[in-house]
């Protein structure tokens, strides 16, 4: 097959002169010796395997058929284990960060104190939680997991885009689309030296169990899962059975007049030391958050806050996860750490200070507006593909609501070589890896590379036509 | 295992039970038709009556037409006593415990489901009623197979079997009370076909080779009862149905009062001599017999499913 040739976009396996990047000289000669029927077939099998292994993800409907088939692209995308190697100290550095600005924040609020960050942006935050004050989890740590999404520019740096530490979704599609390569391309595979990623379950058992309570010594850990209803729903039920571990809903647990978390079990209750929640922060206690929850269970944040179990993430961890917190997150590692952050943020936008509204309102045209709260793709502008009555709309809503509100220039997202129908286009793409912090911190070799998969766009949701891809991270001579 | 999840396999356990002997008896009851000469043609309704559904049947229908009978049996996904009914609820029941059951359990009902509402529409003439009927039993047998065969005898095993035999029980013993009287109302009239209803009733409870094998040909209403209530044998009688329960339990924790109680329908089964008993009896000791199952399920779910804060 014939390979496109990049023209202004950073491309993660061809040069703009053509020639394959360090690392990716197998997989270039593999794909030009295909043919487009051959590629077609491949990817044909590759969504059979897909269905075969139920690897599966939910959309919110009424309605019966409510799996989906996970998208996946067989090309892997290639990154050099030198190059991963510095972006996973970057990762745990902004961890560490975070981490000790979300302890910060709800204990003697430093950092705020300093003047470093605006008060009001974190204090009057709907994720900032006064339930959570003076509480200290063990290790210092609140938020446990988290994925950040990272981006490349045209010049071939990678940015952060933003860190996920509410639940933070992905990583079994991680794992699974590796499964799939190694099925469907078994010899490519075998001539190059992949760092493995399926020990990511066994390492976040070991994280949970470095949480629970200090007199505990066997603890017992379960999920806590929304339900079948859920768009991450077979995330969930992967990952406990992976780590041996129940899959519990709120109804499972309550708790017991001396703040012992327990579950209903056929033999009676057992009480439950370390809970990893898939559920959103106001849904876990209907007595002090949503009063309306039916997901979490009563009395869970006092049982919480006696230290009788352990919560990843802790509760007010999302925070640190909105996107104007984002922009103070190099602060943090200077203010922390005393370091200069290893991986660069993106320039951003504070809607809430006039002189960067004004600019805002000036260049909409040419940024990309974000609501500080929303994830998943949603109510965001992209300037340059917008049209004037949207860009009007957007208008109104920073005047009216400027502190909801942040901006960015457009970057235009790397590409890798997507299979389209018979033929090898690029698509743009991203990269989720996930980072667990117990008592140690740990990065997943690589991570999820989300691909958008309608041509030119720049959305990598699965919830919006975003598929996936396998991330290699390759030991490298050649 | 959680509370929730074991009541969740018991009820798949009962659901996939209920679909496969519903199937079953409405098979059964379409062969009869053909065996008999026009006139004696029997009650459709009774059909609905097994399950005490009539209430359900009056909800969507008016006249109790052969029509409307299958309608409701076989494709009401609203009527708790439909075939679709109980497929949609084991399917959704498998969906949230497929961790606990063998690799294969999930695609199986779900391509059941699949088949289900694939065919439902088409399977009401009488023809293609039969077939689909079929389909469904060895679809239900099959993944019966499937949990003999590679599932671990733990709880999950121990709960589906549970739900399994309460649910075969309560369903032969409504099969034998209303068929039993309604051959015994009819005598009078249908004297010249009553061997083939007394072999349509064994055939509704899947006995009717077992029943050969071990009785010998010849049918009658006391030499049935005798031995489809207390067959030590045969793994659809009701007293091997509370054997399992019995066996199944004894696996389990906290379960001395579920077997206590178990132990006495046990032993007033072994009591009941079909030859003694005239048809009034009959029906009491079939609803003492009904009342003792529903007891055994409040029973079950008391010890297991609802274990509250103590």
């Amino acid at each position: 097959m014939d390979l496109y040739k990049p023209d202004k976009v950073y491309d993660e396996l061809i040069t703009k002169a053509g020639r394959s990047r360090k690392g990716g000289t197998r997989l270039v000669r593999w794909l030009k010796k295909e043919s487009p029927e051959s590629i077609g077939r491949y990817s044909k099998l590759a969504s059979l395997a897909v269905r075969e292994m139920g690897i599966s993800y939910a959309i919110y409907s009424e309605g019966q058929n409510i799996d989906r088939e996970w998208p996946f692209d067989l090309i892997p995308r290639i990154i050099s284990a030198k190059e991963w190697s510095y972006l996973s100290s970057g990762l745990l550095q902004r961890s560490r960060a975070i981490n000790r600005f979300l302890d910060d924040i709800y204990n003697e609020q430093s950092i705020l104190s300093a003047g470093l960050i605006p008060k009001e942006l974190i204090l009057s935050s709907p994720n900032y939680h006064q339930e959570c004050k003076g509480v200290s989890p063990r290790h210092g740590i609140w938020a446990h997991i988290g994925g950040t999404d990272l981006i490349r520019d045209q010049k071939g740096n990678f940015y952060a885009l933003e860190d996920n530490l509410r639940v933070p979704s992905g990583v079994s599609y991680m794992i699974e689309n590796r499964e799939v390569t190694k099925r469907l391309l078994p010899d490519l595979f075998a001539n190059y030296s992949i760092s493995p990623v399926d020990d990511y379950p066994a390492r976040l058992y070991e994280m949970l169990k470095s949480l629970a309570p200090l007199n505990i010594r066997k603890p017992r850990i379960v999920l806590l899962t929304p339900g079948i209803y859920n768009s991450a729903y077979f995330e969930h039920a992967y990952l406990s059975q992976r780590m041996g571990i129940e899959l519990v809903e709120g109804s499972d647990l309550f708790v017991d007049s001396e703040n012992n978390v327990n579950m209903r079990t056929v033999k009676g209750n057992e009480q439950v030391d370390v809970i990893y929640r898939r559920i959103n922060d106001e849904f876990l206690d209907p007595e002090e958050l949503d009063p309306e929850s039916q997901l979490g269970c009563r009395g869970l944040m006092e049982a919480w806050r006696h230290g009788k179990v352990a919560i990843a993430n802790a509760p007010g961890a999302g925070v640190a996860d909105d996107k104007a917190v984002y922009a103070f997150v190099p602060t943090m590692i200077r203010y922390y750490l005393k370091e200069e952050p290893l991986i660069k943020n993106i320039k951003t936008y504070l809607c809430m200070h006039k002189p960067a509204r004004d600019f805002v309102l000036q260049n909409l045209e040419r940024l990309v507006v974000k609501p500080i709260n929303q994830s998943g793709g949603y109510g965001i502008l992209i300037g340059p593909h917008s049209s004037d009555s949207q860009r009007r709309y957007f208008k109104g809503l920073i005047t009216k609501n400027p502190e909801n509100y942040i901006a960015q220039p457009t970057l235009s997202l790397s590409t890798a070589p997507t299979i389209i129908e018979q033929d090898i286009e690029p698509r743009h793409i991203d990269l989720r890896p996930f980072t667990l912090y117990g008592k140690e911190g740990w990065v997943t070799s690589g991570g999820l590379t989300r691909v958008a998969l309608k041509k030119g766009s720049l959305v990598v949701n699965s919830s919006q036509g975003g598929g996936s891809k396998d991330t290699w991270i390759v030991e490298e001579t050649v | 295992m959680l509370s929730r999840v074991a009541e969740r396999l018991y009820w798949a356990g009962r659901y996939l039970e209920r679909a496969e002997n519903t199937a079953r008896l409405v098979s059964s009851h379409n062969r009869l038709i053909l065996d008999i000469p026009i006139g004696s043609e029997p009650d459709w309704f009774a059909l609905v009556e097994v399950f005490n559904a009539e209430n359900q049947f009056a909800q969507f229908f008016k006249r109790p037409t052969e029509m409307n009978v299958h309608k409701l049996l076989l494709l009401k996904t609203r009527a708790p006593c439909s075939i679709a009914f109980s497929l949609r609820s084991a399917k959704e029941d498998i969906r949230v415990t497929r961790a606990a059951l063998p690799d294969g359990a999930w695609e199986h009902i779900n391509e059941m489901c699949i088949y289900m509402d694939e065919s439902l529409g088409a399977s009401l003439s009488r023809r293609n009623r039969t077939i689909f009927l079929n389909n469904i039993i060895q679809k239900c047998q099959l993944f019966n197979g499937l949990l003999d065969s590679s599932l671990t005898r733990g709880l999950a095993f121990n709960f589906i079997k549970l739900g399994q035999h309460i649910e075969r029980a309560d369903m032969v013993t409504r099969i034998l009370n209303v068929g039993v009287r309604d051959i015994v109302k009819q005598e009078e009239s249908f004297s010249h076909i009553k061997p083939i209803r007394w072999n349509t009733l064994l055939e509704a409870v899947s006995a009717k080779s077992a029943f050969r094998q071990s009785m010998g040909a010849t049918v009658d209403r006391d030499l049935i009862l005798e031995f489809v209530f207390k067959s030590e044998t045969f793994p659809r009688s009701v007293i091997f149905c509370l054997y399992v329960l019995n066996e199944r339990a004894s696996q389990l924790p906290r379960t001395e009062e579920f077997l206590t109680h178990v132990n006495s329908i046990i032993r007033k089964i072994k009591r009941f001599s079909a030859g003694k008993v005239e048809q009034e009896n009959l029906e009491r000791f079939v609803q003492k017999v009904q009342m003792g199952l529903i007891e055994t399920h409040i029973l079950l779910s008391k010890t297991w499913f609802d274990s509250e804060a103590t």
